[in-house]
């Protein structure tokens, strides 16, 4: 009965299936790559505007104003971007998506608007400064990317862990004097790099003979 | 011998992203037809095909009063499908 296969149709079929598995796993994680962008573009203005604050000193409280502000515009985006992923998976395998939405938003939040937080709250800058210093924020951002990634597999968060982990590596040895812009600019960027290779790996990855 | 219910191009396509989403889960028709870049009308008549077969279930609901379908693989369906794939590589000698 098997006569009736050539050899070149199997083939195809079994390239079929690893395409369409592999477009799948990708597919859903579109989503999360818009979210990457967006919290690389948060990160990049909100470290911009602190350190532009740290330059210009009439412009220091303007400046944790202004990142409170992109943030809570971030968590919006990602609350929004987050329940259209969310809804158009039912059943158990929706519970990772959620569960990763919630970790992850809850993590960048938290590092976006502390600082502005906590000099609302009558900290000085002094003590700000240190909890926004890239050596610490690199390291402990890059610490949950990377056990995030790991723990859902999804290896754009593992590399945006390991970049951030780099970064804050590289910043300590460096001793760079304009910390916060480096900061900004560097890690923002390996952000939105890491969510084109995303998008990119996707768009590769769509099966073309539908 | 290949089960020719899965066996079609689409069809197999279908399955293929289904038992990747896991069973227990469904995922929206529109989606569904995003992700593999099928027209709706095919993918309507080949899911119609899996459901006659037991492979997939069709569920309907709302979402804000718009009415979203859902098609996820079965206990049945999962089962056919790995039998095809394994079969497929017992044919081909891996």
């Amino acid at each position: 009965m098997n006569r009736q296969y050539t050899q070149k149709e199997l083939h195809e079929k079994l390239r079929i299936v690893e395409a369409s598995s592999h477009v799948m796993h990708v597919s859903r994680s579109y989503a999360w790559y818009r979210l990457l962008a967006i919290w690389g573009v948060v990160w990049f203005v909100s470290y911009s505007v602190l350190w532009l604050g740290q330059v210009v000193r009439s412009w220091q409280i303007l400046s944790l104003w202004t990142s409170g502000v992109v943030a809570a515009g971030a968590i919006g985006a990602t609350l929004y971007i987050g329940r259209g992923q969310c809804s158009v998976v039912r059943g158990s395998g929706r519970v990772a998506d959620v569960r990763l939405l919630r970790f992850w938003g809850a993590v960048v939040c938290g590092l976006t608007i502390m600082p502005a937080l906590l000099y609302m709250l009558g900290l000085d800058m002094v003590t700000i400064c240190f909890l926004i210093q890239p050596l610490m924020v690199s390291w402990l951002t890059g610490a949950v990317f990377v056990a995030v990634g790991v723990r859902y597999r999804h290896a754009s968060e593992i590399w945006s862990g390991i970049a951030m982990l780099v970064i804050g590596a590289a910043a300590i040895s460096m001793a760079l004097p304009d910390r916060l812009l480096w900061l900004a600019v560097v890690g923002g960027g390996s952000m939105c790099v890491s969510a084109l290779r995303w998008r990119y790996a996707a768009q590769k990855g769509r099966l073309t003979n539908a | 011998m290949l089960d020719p219910v899965i066996h079609p191009d689409t069809r197999l396509k279908i399955m293929t992203a289904l038992v990747e989403l896991g069973l227990g889960t469904s995922i929206a028709f529109s989606a569904l037809q995003d992700t593999l870049g099928m027209t709706a009308g095919n993918l309507s008549v080949q899911a119609r095909k899996l459901e006659q077969a037991g492979y997939v279930a069709i569920t309907k609901s709302y979402q804000a009063n718009k009415p979203v379908t859902y098609i996820g693989v079965t206990g049945q369906g999962e089962a056919a499908y790995r039998k095809y794939v394994a079969t497929l590589k017992v044919i081909l000698g891996m």
